[in-house]
Parts: structure tokens; C-alpha cells; sequence
């Protein structure tokens, strides 16, 4: 209590914690601008939502940081049994949104299972890694339930079909495999094998998504159809040039040649309206999160923290390299918003859960 | 601790890794931005901007008393935006079509179009739209959304077939539209639509106008007006062509030149048959454009000027005129005609047949008695005929203001051999010669003026903003070398060929001693008289083919006694050019002496217009 910037609602905390919190605010802040603009200037557009759901956010993130991390522990295998189930029941009954069953109907609000299973197969994995002693690591049979408990939600997700968060969920285990000294010569036999399955997979993609790869690796083959998007998008980055059209003056965005502006492609909006340099500014902070994010990794005392921390710190690269990478052309189009920044309310809550956990663990560190 | 160890070792090279990997975002940001930030931005103006073109309004041509022969006509038409429409174009298209009448053809080009032009580019549905159209779209507009309509000008020539030749045409630049946008900018293509287009055209304005992805308009940028084309006014009266028009009309095909003499104007030069202009500014079907092509009359040749003759007997003046020149003959020189001279083994035979008996020069022009110029065949060399032609206008352009006019040809042109049967048939104006009906105008008006060589002229003046500029005062290009008494000589004989007795023009006779007519006929052989055919009597021409008929030719001038209007005409296979195209220059001497004044009083406005401007 002798440092009131320490403080978070009268807990001490770490200097790192204040680091993170401050680079969320900061984040939260270039997203409530960015929702006025993509709002043509109108508020209550879309800013005001936005607004809400951060809030909302804030008061999550609160939630989980004050959480008993023994009862997460102990909770972890229900939680992730709980995601898996409500997975099964969107095959089942869920909404049918774009061509894609992702979202299950609760009557107030609609929730997308495969958001809160990105959490639970965080905790599911560094629970089991942390059971492991170091004489058991690196030992192959080890590691086939990690790897059962990776594979059942990223068959389920990819079958709603939402290839990217699938793809996301294979990259946070891989990173967690990895992380747990699973043996290098393991990960160039799992590679070569993707060699294999890759082209037996794209005979069993859906259409839009070959579609999406086609039209990625070459815009131009439909320029007014979904090739129009990404030509668009590069069209409003690159005419931002060095110091962007400025606040508001973006016109590819603001005479609505921007599709999902305020979503998926809030970036190009950013990147139009503050050219090079402010898309410079904005990547640095996330680099700077995710830095800081590794660095608690790195310090927490015991592994189920640190696996929790480097998963969620994988999770957002992941968030923000995919969507930078895709609205300026260089990866696929897929349904990944830019973190804190894109209007959807469920990747805010899953992030800020995340955040919470992560300061709720770095606040413990020494928690044994 | 071995796995903390790795872990954080292996933590640490996730992080350099996630580094790069950002480290990659800036530089494809850094490439899209800085490096190619400018392209972009060059893409994202043309996004956002629409450039409306705004087509100026065609200059007039108007005749020599400010009647326009060509002028434009206020239209409207139909179009659509095609984001406007929620991609049912087929709704859309039933929809039109059950308000006004869509042809199959227009059906086709606006899915055409839908198709294939970019989001903001308006897509017509129909042109020149009716009253009662334009009603029914307006009062059907709350079911139409997208759908304007706007005016257009549409070139129009009130006169059609008469000025064709003259005025030309102009149609719709379609590789321009289409790659500009730009809608009804109409190019001259033919005539002097075609010469005078840098004058007439006017220059395009813009508005620049920012829309959105919908094509909607936001604002209006930024705006150029469009400048109009110039008024120009040319030398053709229109009265006088329309009548020389209907004068030709009377036959098959025709064509005729009407000058004045002192200033080289032209007043007249219809060629018949013609074609209706606006059929080509409302884009010409392929059906008409054939019968065009495919009719043997020629309606889209310019007969005055692409039409090629041979001279017949209107060439004796200029024969004539190179046996004097050269002191070969005097004008008191007398052959003997008998009807026929044989020269060698061959009988060249005179068109009279029981002949002429004692003919001197002066007769051998009023009676064009053939023997007498077979006569001169002997004297006189081919270069000499051909010289003295030349001197007359022959195998030269007269008026290049208008395309496609023909050379012609002379007797000694590079392909002949200088060989005595042409000789014996070119100096009767047979054979070789080619010439078109401007030559034959050159040829009376230079010796009407004895020798005064006038530059043709076609256009009156250019009107800009504020003032009319004339071209500078008919040029006189050169004087003949030839003597003034034998041009005197030579327009006594042509005077008397229409007013003396047994004159072979007598037709021509306007019976008006103020304005007497002064001229000779010709008759061009489109077909050889066979020895059998003399045998058993030369065919009547009304008993052959039209097209083996003989060309009739004539060429004269107005007033005799003070040669102020040239008139040369050629009627196609017109038969007996004494009867048929004599005549008609009788015609025409009184159709001029009706316009004369109104001539006079128009120069005088100009001289007094030029005056004022020069002090």
C-alpha cells in the first residue's frame, strides 16, 4: 500500500503487472478511436458498444485476477470437460452465422465454445505439463495425452468449420509442446508428416476456404469478388504512406471501400488514417505486451503458471500477427479480429479473461 | 531443474522468434507504405474520385447565309447505377422493359455492360427517348431506383442528302468512350465534319465529383467547363445546292460544281445519288450500311471530286488553245470534214456523219467537229497536249479541305506509251483522260478568267468567342502564260457555242442578253464503237443499258460578258450530253441569275466587315 500506482484495488502488485495493465489501456484507447472513426464520426455507431464491452472487460478481468489460482487449478480438467461438451453441443444445435456453426444461442447473448476452449486447453496443458517431473519430459509416450487433449477440440473446431481458430488452438499447443522440452527431431518428423497431409486436406477444405487460400496467393483472379477485400485493404495501408490521411480522413474507410471495417479490418482503418507511423507505434505495443508477457513467463516459480502465461502470450501473437498479416496481404483472409481493438465482443472477453489470469499468476508467482 | 533450464531457454527463442515475425509485419508495412505508398495513394483518388464528363456542344457549319447544314439536337436518355440495383439485373431489366420498350438488342448490351464496367459507371438503358417515355420513367422513378435521366446532343443535318458529300458526318468514338467515360463525343468522320474537327469539336470539360463504394455521389471536387466546338460558315449557298440537287436528281446518277469565278468560292457541289448523314450519328445498321456499299450508283462516293470522266469535246478549247499557243494553227486555219479522216490504214470518224465540209477554228468549238481536231492530232505532240492541260487544271487536287479527291489522269501519264492512236483519240478528249467534275470546273473558270488562277475556297469563316475570322482574300495563285487574245478568241467560241446558230450547247441558252451563257458539251465514250456497229448504224443511247450509256458533260460560265460563275456537270451515262446535261446548265445560268444579288450584297457586308476590321 505504500505505492499507490502498485495498487490495484488495494492488492500490492508487480512493476510488470503495471507495464501490462498500462499497455491494455493504451490498446483499449487506440480501439475506442479507431470505433469513432470507423463510425464516421458518429459515437454512438459504434464506439459507445465498444465502450460497454471494454468496460465490461475491465470488470472480467478483475473478476478472474481476484480468483483463487488453487481453484482454477483444481477446476482445470471440469472447465476443460465443460468446453469440450458445450463444442459437441454447437455441432449439434448451434447457429448457423456465415456458413459456419460457431455460436451457441443462450437466449441474451450468443457465445462462441471454441473462444472459451482456447482458454481451457491453456490450463488443460500446463496442468499436464506441471504434473510432469523433468525425468518424465521429453520422453515421447508422455506426450500423447497433451496431444489427445489438443487434437479432440481442434477436429471439433475445424469441423464447425472455423479454420482459423483451429489453427490457432494447433499453434498454442505446438508452442506449449515445444516449450516443454519436447525433443527438436520429434517437430521435423511431425513436419514432414504435415508435408504429407497437406495436400490430402485440401481436397477436404470447404470451397470458400480454397477459394480464400486462391484468392490470397493471387487477389487479382476476382478483383470484385473476395478479392476485392484484400485489394482494398492494401489500397487504404499503403495510400496512408508515412504519417497517414489523418483522424477521420481515411477515405477508403470512411466512403466504405473498407469491408468489416470496424471488425476483422479495423488495422487498415489504423494504418490508413496513421500511416507508417502509427501502425509502427501500435505493433510496438503489442510487441511490448507480449515482451512483458514473456519476461512474467519467464520469472513465475512454478510451471503451471509459466505454461499458462507463454500459452496466452502465444495466443495474442497469434491474434495479432494473423490479423496484421492478413489485412495487409501476406496471409489468408481469416475471421481473426486485431486484439482490443476489433469491435467483437467475444475475443474482448476471452481476452481480458486471459489478462486476468495472467496478473492474477504474476501476482502469485511464488505460489507453490 | 534441467526442464526450467529449457524452458527458458526455449522461452527465450520464442520470443526472438515472435520478434521476427513482427520484425516481418514492418517490413511489409514499411514496403506498402513508404515504398509504395505513393501507387497506392494514386489508387485509393481513383477509388474515391468519378470524373463526369461534360461533352461540349458541336460547332455549327453553316452555308454562306447562316443556314445551318449542320446543327445538334437536344435528346435524352436513359441510365442506371449499377449499385443501386441489389444485384438482380434480370428483375431490373423486367422491370424497365415493362415501363418503356427495351429491345432484345439493348437487353444484351446493358448485361453486357453490367457486367463488365466498373461499380460507379452509369449504364445506359436507352437512348433518344420519347416524350411519353421520358414520362413514364419519371412517373415510375419511386420503382427505379438508380435510374436518371439526362440530355444529350446529337449531331443533326436538317438538309440530309443534299450536303452529304459536302458536310460529311461525324459518329460516337467508341475506343474513347470507352476507356474515358466519355458519352457522345462525336468525331468528324467524313468531309469537312472530318477536316474541320479540330474547330468544331470544342474541348471536354470535367466534374470531378468523390463518391463512395456505392457509387454514390458524396460532393463535387473540383470542375472544368467545356469549351464549345466553333460556328463555321462556309461558301455553299444553301438554296442553290439544294436546287443543283434536284436538277441531278432528274437521272440516275449525277454530279455538278458551281464556282465563282473571281474568288475561287464554290457554291455548289452536290453529287447524286447521296445518303442520308444521320443515319451515321445514330449508328448506321449493318442492313443500310450494305445497301450503301453495294449500290452500283455509288451513293457514298463524292462524284465531284472521286468521280473520273473523260473530258470528250469539252477538251477541243484546250486543244485549240496548244495548237495556237504553239503558232501551229492560226484561228483562220481550215480543215476539210467529210465526215470521217483516214489516217493511215484507220477511218476516225466525226460525230456528224455527212461532216462538216470547211470548218475553221472558231467552228470546229460551236459545231465540235471532230475531223478538225484529228486534223490537229497531227501537229501537235502528246507533251503538248499534255502541258497545256495541265496549265488548265488537269491530273492535280483542287480542294484538299475535302479527303479523298482524285488526281485524275492526263493523256501522258507514266504508265502510256506514247502511242498515235491516243493521240488521234485525245485530242476528241477520249482515251486516257481522266477527269473529275472540280477539274472540269478549273478548266471553264481559267478560261472564263483568262488565265487568272484562283485557289478554291470552301470555308467563309471561323467564329471564336468574340469574333469571325475570315481566311485570308481568295488567293490568286498564278496567271496562264497564254495569250489574252487567244483566251478572248476561245471565249467567243464557247459563247457562240451556246448562242450562235448550229451551236452543238444551244440547250444551254438562258435567252437573257444580260446573262448569257457561254460553254460547250461533251460527250465521253464509255464504250468503243465497233466497225460492225458503224456498219449497221451506231445504237441510240435509250437503246443500251443505262450503265454502257455515254457520259454527257458540260462546262460553261455565267454571265458571258463578265464570267463571274463557273459551272462544270457530268451526268453518268447520261447519253447525249447536248440534250441532257446542256440543258441542265441552262437551268442552273438562271438558277444563278435568281441568287446573283443576294452573292453581291454578301460580299459587300464582308468587304465592309474586313474594312472596318483592317482600319
Amino acid at each position: 500500500m505504500s505505492n499507490k500506482f502498485s495498487n490495484m484495488f488495494f492488492i500490492k502488485i508487480t512493476p510488470l503487472s503495471i507495464v501490462l495493465l498500462g499497455l491494455i489501456l493504451l490498446t483499449c484507447i487506440v480501439g475506442l478511436t479507431m470505433q469513432y472513426s470507423a463510425g464516421g464520426g458518429n459515437f454512438y455507431q459504434y464506439a459507445f458498444s465498444y465502450l460497454i464491452k471494454a468496460l465490461l472487460g475491465f470488470v472480467v478481468l478483475f473478476i478472474v485476477f481476484r480468483l483463487d489460482l488453487k481453484i482454477i487449478f483444481l477446476l482445470t480438467d471440469y472447465f476443460y470437460y465443460f468446453s469440450l461438451f458445450l463444442l459437441v453441443l454447437v455441432e449439434i444445435l448451434g447457429d448457423i452465422r456465415l456458413g459456419a456453426q460457431r455460436w451457441l444461442n443462450l437466449g441474451i447473448f450468443m457465445i462462441q465454445p471454441s473462444e472459451i476452449m482456447k482458454i481451457a486447453l491453456i490450463l488443460m496443458l500446463a496442468k499436464y505439463f506441471h504434473s510432469l517431473s523433468s525425468l518424465q519430459t521429453g520422453k515421447l509416450k508422455y506426450y500423447l495425452m497433451p496431444a489427445i487433449i489438443s487434437i479432440i477440440p481442434f477436429l471439433l473446431i475445424l469441423k464447425q468449420p472455423d479454420l482459423g481458430t483451429a489453427l490457432m488452438i494447433a499453434v498454442i499447443s505446438t508452442v506449449l509442446f515445444f516449450l516443454s522440452s519436447f525433443r527438436l527431431r520429434y517437430f521435423a518428423i511431425m513436419g514432414l508428416s504435415m508435408l504429407i497431409i497437406l495436400p490430402i486436406s485440401w481436397f477436404n477444405l470447404h470451397n470458400y476456404q480454397r477459394e480464400r487460400i486462391l484468392n490470397f496467393l493471387n487477389p487479382d483472379r476476382d478483383p470484385l469478388g473476395s478479392g476485392y477485400h484484400i485489394i482494398q485493404s492494401k489500397i487504404a495501408i499503403g495510400s496512408g504512406e508515412f504519417f497517414g490521411k489523418g483522424f477521420l480522413q481515411g477515405t477508403q474507410a470512411q466512403l466504405d471501400f473498407l469491408p468489416e471495417k470496424h471488425t476483422d479490418f479495423i488495422f487498415t482503418l489504423f494504418a490508413e488514417e496513421f500511416g507508417f507511423l502509427g501502425s509502427f507505434f501500435l505493433i510496438i505495443t503489442y510487441a511490448a505486451m507480449i515482451i512483458t508477457i514473456l519476461m512474467m513467463s519467464y520469472r513465475c516459480s512454478y510451471a503451471y503458471g509459466r505454461y499458462i502465461i507463454a500459452g496466452i502470450g502465444t495466443m495474442l501473437f497469434i491474434y495479432v500477427f494473423v490479423n496484421i498479416g492478413m489485412v495487409s496481404g501476406i496471409l489468408p483472409v481469416v475471421g481473426i479480429p486485431l486484439p482490443l481493438v476489433s469491435f467483437g465482443g467475444t475475443s474482448m472477453i476471452t481476452l481480458m479473461t486471459s489478462f486476468g489470469l495472467i496478473l492474477n499468476i504474476e501476482n502469485h508467482k511464488n505460489y507453490a | 531443474m534441467k526442464n526450467i533450464k529449457t524452458f527458458s531457454r526455449r522461452i527465450f527463442v520464442l520470443l526472438i522468434l515472435k520478434l521476427s515475425l513482427f520484425t516481418v509485419l514492418l517490413v511489409r508495412l514499411f514496403q506498402l507504405q513508404i515504398k509504395e505508398g505513393l501507387y497506392f495513394n494514386t489508387l485509393s483518388d481513383k477509388n474515391r474520385t468519378n470524373l463526369v464528363p461534360i461533352i461540349p456542344k458541336r460547332g455549327l457549319i453553316n452555308d454562306n447565309f447562316n443556314i445551318a447544314l449542320a446543327n445538334n439536337v437536344f435528346l435524352w436518355e436513359a441510365l442506371f447505377l449499377k449499385s443501386q440495383i441489389e444485384n438482380n439485373i434480370n428483375l431490373f431489366i423486367n422491370n424497365i422493359s415493362s415501363i418503356i420498350i427495351i429491345t432484345e438488342e439493348e437487353k444484351r448490351r446493358i448485361l453486357d455492360d453490367y457486367k463488365n464496367k466498373p461499380p460507379y459507371f452509369p449504364i445506359l438503358i436507352k437512348q433518344n427517348l420519347s416524350q411519353s417515355e421520358i414520362a413514364a420513367i419519371e412517373t415510375f422513378s419511386y420503382n427505379l431506383p438508380g435510374v436518371f435521366i439526362r440530355p444529350f446532343f446529337r449531331r443533326n443535318y436538317p438538309f440530309a442528302d443534299a450536303f452529304a458529300h459536302v458536310i460529311g458526318y461525324t459518329s460516337i468514338t467508341n475506343d474513347l468512350a470507352k476507356s474515358n467515360n466519355i458519352p457522345h463525343w462525336q468525331i468528324g468522320r467524313y468531309a469537312l465534319e472530318e477536316s474541320l474537327d479540330p474547330f468544331l469539336k470544342g474541348t471536354v470539360g470535367y466534374s470531378k465529383y468523390e463518391i463512395n463504394a456505392h457509387g454514390n455521389i458524396i460532393r463535387k471536387l473540383d470542375q472544368k467547363p467545356s469549351t464549345p466546338g466553333n460556328n463555321v460558315a462556309i461558301t455553299i449557298d444553301q438554296v442553290l445546292q439544294e436546287e443543283v440537287y434536284r436538277l441531278l436528281s432528274q437521272y440516275n446518277s449525277a454530279s455538278a460544281v458551281v464556282s465563282e469565278i473571281k474568288t475561287g468560292r464554290i457554291l455548289a457541289m452536290p453529287s447524286y445519288p447521296s445518303f442520308n448523314p444521320n443515319l451515321f450519328t445514330e449508328g448506321i445498321s449493318n442492313k443500310l450500311w450494305s445497301e450503301l456499299t453495294n449500290n452500283e450508283k455509288a451513293p457514298l462516293s463524292n462524284k465531284t471530286l472521286m468521280g473520273m470522266y473523260p473530258p470528250g469535246s469539252t477538251i477541243k478549247p484546250v486543244i485549240a488553245m496548244a495548237a495556237l499557243e504553239r503558232g501551229l494553227i492560226t484561228p483562220d486555219t481550215t480543215f476539210t470534214c467529210k465526215g470521217y479522216l483516214d489516217i493511215g490504214k484507220e477511218r476516225f470518224h466525226c460525230w456528224l456523219h455527212r461532216g462538216h465540209g470547211k470548218v475553221d477554228l472558231h467552228n470546229s468549238i460551236v459545231q465540235s467537229c471532230d475531223v478538225y481536231y484529228y486534223n490537229l492530232a497531227n501537229l501537235l505532240s502528246l507533251k503538248d497536249m499534255n502541258d497545256t492541260a495541265k496549265d488548265f487544271g488537269f491530273g492535280a487536287k483542287h480542294l484538299p479541305i475535302l479527303s479523298n479527291e482524285s488526281r485524275g489522269k492526263t493523256i501522258l501519264s507514266e504508265d502510256s506509251e506514247s502511242k498515235f492512236s491516243d493521240k488521234i483519240i485525245g485530242v476528241i478528249g477520249q482515251g486516257r483522260w481522266l477527269t473529275t467534275p472540280i477539274q472540269l470546273n478549273k478548266m471553264v473558270s481559267l478560261l472564263a478568267s483568262s488565265g487568272v488562277d484562283m485557289d478554291y475556297a470552301l470555308l467563309k469563316n471561323i467564329e471564336y468567342e468574340d469574333r469571325v475570322v475570315y481566311p485570308k482574300e481568295s488567293i490568286k495563285k498564278r496567271q496562264l502564260p497564254q495569250k489574252k487574245e487567244n483566251f478572248e478568241f476561245l471565249k467567243n467560241a464557247l459563247f457562240n457555242t451556246v448562242n450562235a446558230k448550229g451551236g452543238t450547247a444551244m440547250l444551254a441558252r438562258t435567252y437573257d442578253s444580260s446573262w448569257a451563257m457561254a460553254g460547250k458539251t461533251g460527250t465521253s465514250q464509255v464504250r468503243r464503237i465497233s466497225m460492225k456497229e458503224r456498219e449497221t448504224g451506231v445504237l441510240q443511247n435509250y437503246m443500251i443499258p443505262w450503265n454502257r450509256r455515254d457520259h454527257a458533260l458540260f462546262i460553261g460560265y455565267v454571265p458571258a460578258h463578265d464570267p463571274t460563275y463557273a459551272i462544270s456537270i457530268v451526268i453518268e451515262h447520261g447519253g447525249s450530253a447536248a440534250t441532257t446535261a446542256a440543258s441542265m446548265g441552262g437551268e442552273i445560268a438562271k438558277l444563278l441569275k435568281q441568287r446573283h444579288p443576294y452573292y453581291v450584297a454578301e460580299h459587300e457586308r464582308i468587304a465592309k466587315i474586313i474594312a472596318g476590321v483592317n482600319n
